[in-house]
C-alpha cells in the first residue's frame, strides 16, 4: 500500500469516524444517567428529521427554523418517552428496560413508515453533499468536515455542560448513584429526562448531518446507531471523550480492513471490539463500574 | 439417476391428482389470491410491490371482476424473514385456502416456500424474484409445473447492458459493484459470465462487494477509481447506489454508469446532475410512463397503470412508480390466465389456461410466451437513459430485446 | 433481578401436583393429535417449540447466571448449518450430537472472554459474535455452505416419504424439543442449576461458599450455546432452507425479547415468550403495513405491565385464585 493510498483510506476512515463518533456521544450520555443502551435511538432522531424534511418541502419553512423545530421534536420525544414509558414501567431491570426501548423502536419504526413513507427522500442540507476542499492533492468533504466539526464542539460542550454547569453536576451525581443523589435533594427525574432529551438531540444532529449525503428513510439511521454502540463499547460506556475515539478508531479500522477484505468489514469491526474488550474490559477510556454486591 | 426418475414421475403423478378439480378458494362470485412482502424491517421498500397487485385487481373489480367473481387479495407481512415467509404463505395455503399466490418477494423467502408449493401444487403466478430457480425445467418438465415467472432474472440485463457498454460505447474496462446477498450477487455473476463470452473486447477490472448496511460507500468509490474502471455496473438498492455516485463524484471519478432495473425508479435522480446519474444507462422490464421520462410521451399502457394506481395509493405512486408498477405488471398474466380457465374455475384448468399463453402483449411486459416445457414467461429488456434535461427522467436507448431462454 | 428468583423453587420441579400431572398429560396429548386435528398448525407449532429450545437456552445464560447475548442466532445459525451441511451425509441423529459437540464447544470459547464483560459491554461483544458467524457463512467459498444463497435442505432425502412434510417432520421436533425440555427441568434441579443460580444472585457469596463461578458461567455459555444449536438443526429441515438472511441481529433480538416477554429465569417462561412471539408473528403478519406497530406495542404493554413477563403473570393470577 502507497503512503498516497493509506492517507486516503484514513480519510474515508476519519469521515465516517465522525458520524459513528457523533452518534456514539448520544449513546454514552444516555447509558452514563439512565444505564440502557437505547435501540429507539435511531428513531428519535429520524423523527426530527422527518419533520424537518416536511417543514421545508412541503411548508417552505427555512432550513434553520426546521432544524431547530426537528431537534425541539426528537427532545420532547425522548424526554415523553422517559417520562411517560421507561419511569413507569413494571420491568426495571436492565434486561426489560432494554427490551422496552426495542419494542418503541419497532413501534416507531413502523409509525415513520405510516407517516412519510418508507421511499428515500433528499433531505436538504446547509452545504452540497459533493462539495469538496482539495489539501495538497486530497479531497475531502465539505459536509464530512461539518460533521467532524461537530463532533468536536458537542463533545467540548457536553464536556463543559457535564463538568462545571449545575444539572451537568447533578446528572454526575446521578449517574453515581441516584439514590444518594435523591436523598441530597437533587432532582433525579428532571435530570433523566432532561439527559434522555439531550441525548436525543445529539442524535438527531448526527443525523441532520448525515441524511442529506445518504437520503432519508425509516431505516436510515440503523447501521449508524449499530455501529455507535460499537464505537461506545470500544471508548467505554461511561466516558465522553472515549466515544468520540471509539467512533474515529472504528470508522479508521473499517476502512483499512474494507480495503483488502470486504466481505468481513463488518464482522472484523466487531472482532475489534472483543479484542479491545478482552485487553479492557471496561473500554479504552471507561472507568469500572461499582456494582452492587 | 433411475430413483429420481422415478420420484419425479410420482411427484408428477401427485401432482395430476392434486389438481384434478382443485376449486379451493373460488365461490360463485369471488376468488381468494395470497400475496406477501416486508412491510416491516429494512427490506420494506419492497412491500410497495404489493399495492401495485391491489391497484390491478381493484381495476379488474370494478369492472366487473373475472367472470362474474370478485378477486379478494389477501396481503401478508413476512419482514423479509424466510422463516416468516413460510408462516404467512403456510396460513394464506392452509388456512385462508387461498386459490393462487401472486408476486412475492425474495429470493431465500421463495425458496422457503416451495417445497409447499410444489406439493400442494398451488398455484404462483410472478414470483418477485430474479432467481431462475422457480422457472427451473427438470428432465424436459417444469420442476413446479404450477409456478409462472415472469420477473426478468438479473442475468439478462447484465447481458443487455455490458453489450451496449462494450459494442456501443466502445468502452473495454468494466467494473461492478453489488449488495453482498442474493440479488447483487447474481447480477453480478451475470456480469461475470458475460465478460466471459464477450472474451478479449472486455475485462473485468473492479468487482466490488457492500454489505446491506453501510453508512458510507466511499470506500468502494476509492477502488473503483483505483481500477480505473471506464464503465460500472450497479446492482445495489437506490440509498447506496446514491450514496456511491456521490462519493464517486467527490474524488472525481466519473465512468460510465449502468444500472439494473432496480434502480429505475424517481428516487435516484436525487444523486444529482454532476454525478455519473447524469447520462447512466439502465434496463427495464417495464414500459415507462410519462412521469417517468424526460420528455415526451411515454408507454400509454403504463400511464393508465399510474393514473389508476395513484388514485388508490397516492403517496406510494408518486414515491415509487417502479415497484408500483411491477406489482401491477405481476398481477396481469394471473388476471389473464383465470380470464381464459372461463367460468369453470379450478386449479388444473388454470395451469392449462397459463399455458396456452403464447406471444401475449396484453400485460406491460413486452411480452409473455408459457408453454409445457417453459415457465419463464418474459426475457424482454429494453435500455433508458437516464438524464437531467429538460427535467430529471429517462430517454429511451432502442426498443425491447429478447433473449434466447436458455440462456 | 433479584425479584425474579422468588418462583425459582416451584419452577424447579417440572410437575409439583395431580392436577399438574393432569395438564400435562393432556398437553402432551394435545401436542400429539395436533397435526392430524390441525394441520395447517403443524409448521406454526413446530416452529414455536424451535423457539422455545432457544429461548430455553438463552434462559439458562440469562436468567440462571445474569450474562446477556445479543448473538444466539449466531449459534443457532451454527446448529443450522451444520444440520444442513452434515446431515445428508452422516444422518440426521448424528449431526444432532454433531450440533452439539460443536456448540458446546463454541460456546465455551464465547464463554471465556464474556466473563469479564458486563452489561452493554456484553451485549454489543455478542452481538458482535453474532454477526462474525453470519458473515462467515455469507462470504466463506459457496462450495463450504452456499455463500449467501445457502443450502437447500431435503426432508424427503433426509427422512423419507413419512416425515417429508411438515405434518411428519412436526413429530421429530416434538421428540426432540421434549428431551431437551425435560433435560432442563432436570438441570436446573441439579447441582448445576443451583450453582448458576448462586452465580447471579451473589456472584461473591457464590465464591466464598466454593463455586467456581468462572467454570460455572462458562458451562452455561455452553449449555446455552447447545440449546439454541439444537433449535437450529431442528430449524434447518423445517425451514428447508438455510441462508444468511435468516440469522441476522434482529433474531438475536428476537430470541431475548422472548424470555423477557415470557419471564427471565424460568422454563417455562422461555417456552411462553416464545410462543406468544410465533403467534404474533403468525397473526399480525395479517395487518400488513401495521404488523410492526401492533409488534413493538405488544411489548412496549408487556413491559410496561408486568416485571416478570407472562409468566410472573400467570404466577400471580394463580395465586389470587388460590388465596380467595
Amino acid at each position: 500500500m502507497s503512503l498516497e493510498q493509506a492517507i486516503r483510506l484514513l480519510i474515508i476512515g476519519v469521515e465516517v469516524g465522525s458520524i459513528y463518533a457523533l452518534v456514539a456521544l448520544s449513546v454514552v450520555l444516555l447509558y452514563r444517567t439512565s444505564k440502557v443502551l437505547n435501540f429507539g435511538q435511531g428513531e428519535f432522531s429520524l423523527f426530527g428529521c422527518f419533520l424537518a424534511f416536511t417543514l421545508t418541502s412541503r411548508f417552505g419553512f427555512p432550513l434553520w427554523l426546521a432544524f431547530l423545530l426537528g431537534l425541539l421534536a426528537s427532545a420532547l420525544v425522548a424526554g415523553g418517552f422517559y417520562a411517560f414509558l421507561m419511569r413507569r414501567a413494571k420491568a426495571q431491570d436492565p434486561m426489560g428496560l432494554l427490551i422496552l426501548t426495542l419494542g418503541f423502536g419497532l413501534f416507531a419504526n413502523s409509525a415513520l413508515s405510516l407517516l412519510f413513507g418508507v421511499d428515500n427522500k433528499q433531505m436538504p442540507g446547509f452545504v452540497d453533499v459533493i462539495d469538496t476542499w482539495t489539501l495538497a492533492g486530497f479531497t475531502v468533504s465539505k459536509n464530512s468536515i461539518l460533521i467532524a466539526a461537530m463532533g468536536f464542539v458537542m463533545m467540548l460542550a457536553l464536556y463543559v455542560f457535564v463538568q462545571k454547569s449545575k444539572i451537568g453536576l447533578a446528572m454526575r451525581a446521578v449517574s453515581q448513584n441516584p439514590e444518594v443523589a435523591k436523598a441530597l435533594g437533587i432532582p433525579v427525574n428532571t435530570v433523566l429526562i432532561s439527559s434522555w432529551a439531550a441525548a436525543a438531540i445529539l442524535g438527531t444532529v448526527a443525523a441532520l448531518l448525515l441524511t442529506p449525503a445518504i437520503t432519508l428513510n425509516p431505516n436510515a439511521m440503523l447501521d449508524p446507531l449499530n455501529k455507535a454502540f460499537a464505537a461506545a463499547v470500544i471508548g467505554g460506556m461511561t466516558s465522553l471523550p472515549g466515544a468520540v475515539l471509539g467512533g474515529y478508531l472504528l470508522g479508521i479500522i473499517e476502512s483499512y480492513v474494507g480495503n483488502f477484505v470486504p466481505q468481513f468489514k463488518l464482522a472484523l469491526a466487531f472482532v475489534l471490539v472483543i479484542v479491545v474488550l478482552v485487553v479492557r474490559p471496561h473500554g479504552l477510556l471507561g472507568e469500572k463500574e461499582t456494582r452492587r454486591v | 439417476m433411475k430413483k429420481s426418475k422415478l420420484a419425479v414421475l410420482t411427484l408428477s403423478a401427485v401432482t395430476a391428482v392434486a389438481l384434478a378439480q382443485d376449486t379451493t378458494g373460488v365461490t360463485s362470485n369471488s376468488i381468494k389470491i395470497g400475496t406477501w412482502g416486508p412491510t416491516s424491517g429494512p427490506a420494506q421498500v419492497w412491500g410497495t410491490v404489493m399495492l401495485g397487485i391491489e391497484a390491478y385487481f381493484a381495476k379488474v373489480n370494478q369492472t366487473g371482476g373475472i367472470h362474474g367473481r370478485q378477486i379478494e387479495l389477501l396481503k401478508r407481512d413476512d419482514g423479509y424473514d424466510p422463516a416468516r415467509t413460510k408462516l404467512v404463505v403456510k396460513d394464506l395455503i392452509e388456512r385462508q385456502n387461498v386459490f393462487a399466490l401472486v408476486g412475492g418477494v425474495g429470493t431465500p423467502n421463495g425458496l422457503a416456500i416451495l417445497e409447499d408449493v410444489r406439493s400442494n401444487a398451488i398455484p404462483w403466478v410472478s414470483p418477485a424474484t430474479g432467481s431462475t430457480a422457480f422457472s427451473q425445467i427438470k428432465d424436459g418438465k417444469p420442476a413446479t409445473p404450477t409456478i409462472f415467472s415472469t420477473y426478468t432474472n438479473y442475468q439478462i440485463e447484465s447481458v443487455l447492458l455490458l453489450r451496449h457498454a462494450v459494442n456501443t460505447l466502445k468502452l473495454q474496462r468494466i467494473g461492478v459493484v453489488y449488495i453482498n446477498q442474493g440479488f447483487g450477487l447474481e447480477g453480478a455473476k451475470g456480469v461475470e459470465d458475460e465478460i466471459a463470452v464477450l472474451k478479449d473486447k472486455a475485462t473485468l477490472v473492479a468487482k466490488i462487494p457492500h454489505e446491506p448496511s453501510e453508512t458510507s460507500l466511499a470506500l468502494q468509490a476509492l477502488k473503483l477509481k483505483e481500477s480505473d474502471a471506464q464503465a460500472v455496473v450497479l446492482y445495489t438498492a437506490d440509498a447506496y447506489a446514491i450514496s456511491l455516485l456521490r462519493e464517486m463524484a467527490k474524488i472525481g471519478f466519473k465512468p460510465q454508469i449502468l444500472a439494473s432495473s432496480v434502480l429505475t425508479g424517481t428516487a435516484m435522480f436525487q444523486a444529482g446532475p454532476a454525478t455519473g446519474w447524469n447520462g447512466a444507462i439502465a434496463a427495464s422490464f417495464l414500459p415507462f410512463p410519462t412521469a417517468l421520462l424526460a420528455e415526451g410521451k411515454g408507454d400509454l399502457k403504463a400511464d393508465i397503470a399510474l393514473l389508476a394506481m395513484s388514485q388508490l395509493s397516492p403517496a406510494a405512486t408518486k414515491a415509487d412508480p417502479f415497484r408500483m408498477l411491477a406489482g401491477w405488471a405481476f398481477a396481469q398474466p394471473l388476471v389473464e390466465g383465470l380470464k381464459r380457465t372461463g367460468p369453470n374455475l379450478n386449479r388444473a384448468d388454470f395451469v392449462k389456461a397459463m399455458e396456452s399463453l403464447k406471444n401475449w402483449k396484453g400485460s406491460l411486459f413486452a411480452n409473455i410466451s408459457y408453454s409445457s416445457t417453459d415457465r419463464q414467461g418474459n426475457n424482454s429488456v429494453f435500455l433508458v437513459k437516464a438524464v437531467y434535461a429538460p427535467k430529471p427522467g429517462f430517454v429511451k436507448v432502442g426498443g425491447w430485446v429478447s433473449f434466447d431462454k436458455k440462456r | 433481578m433479584a425479584m425474579t428468583h422468588q418462583h425459582s423453587e416451584r419452577d424447579l420441579r417440572l410437575v409439583a401436583s395431580p392436577q399438574g400431572w393432569t395438564m400435562l398429560a393432556l398437553m402432551l396429548i394435545f401436542l400429539l393429535l395436533l397435526p392430524q386435528f390441525f394441520p395447517a398448525y403443524a409448521y406454526p407449532v413446530a416452529l414455536f417449540m424451535v423457539y422455545s429450545l432457544v429461548a430455553i437456552g438463552l434462559n439458562i445464560l440469562v436468567g440462571f447466571t445474569g450474562q446477556i447475548s445479543l448473538g444466539h442466532a449466531g449459534f443457532f445459525a451454527i446448529g443450522a448449518y451444520t444440520a444442513a451441511k452434515f446431515a445428508p451425509i452422516i444422518s440426521f441423529p448424528l449431526a444432532l450430537v454433531l450440533t452439539v459437540l460443536v456448540c458446546a464447544a463454541v460456546g465455551f470459547l464465547v464463554g471465556i472472554p464474556a466473563l469479564k464483560l458486563h452489561g452493554p459491554y456484553l451485549a454489543i461483544a455478542t452481538s458482535g459474535f453474532g454477526l462474525a458467524v453470519q458473515q462467515f457463512f455469507a462470504n466463506t467459498p459457496s462450495e463450504w455452505f452456499g455463500g449467501h444463497s445457502g443450502l437447500i435442505v431435503e426432508k424427503r432425502a433426509l427422512f423419507g416419504e413419512l416425515f417429508a412434510r411438515d405434518r411428519g417432520y412436526y413429530y421429530i421436533v416434538l421428540l426432540v424439543a421434549l428431551a431437551f425440555i425435560f433435560m432442563a427441568f432436570n438441570l436446573a434441579r441439579s447441582h448445576v442449576g443451583r450453582a448458576f443460580v448462586a452465580v447471579r444472585d451473589a456472584e461473591l457469596a457464590a465464591q466464598t461458599s466454593g463455586v467456581n463461578v468462572e467454570q460455572v458461567k462458562t458451562l452455561a455459555f455452553a449449555i446455552s450455546a447447545v440449546y439454541a444449536g439444537v433449535g437450529g438443526a431442528l430449524f434447518a429441515p423445517l425451514l428447508g432452507i438455510v441462508s444468511p438472511e435468516s440469522f441476522g441481529l434482529l433474531l438475536s433480538v428476537q430470541f431475548l425479547s422472548m424470555i423477557v416477554i415470557g419471564g427471565i429465569g424460568t422454563i417455562v417462561g422461555g417456552i411462553l415468550g416464545a410462543g406468544l412471539v410465533t403467534a404474533l408473528q403468525d397473526q399480525l403478519s395479517q395487518a400488513a403495513n401495521w404488523s410492526g406497530l401492533l409488534y413493538g406495542l405488544v411489548v412496549v404493554l408487556v413491559m410496561l405491565f408486568e416485571s416478570q413477563g407472562l409468566y410472573g403473570r400467570w404466577q400471580k393470577i394463580r395465586r389470587s385464585w388460590k388465596t380467595p
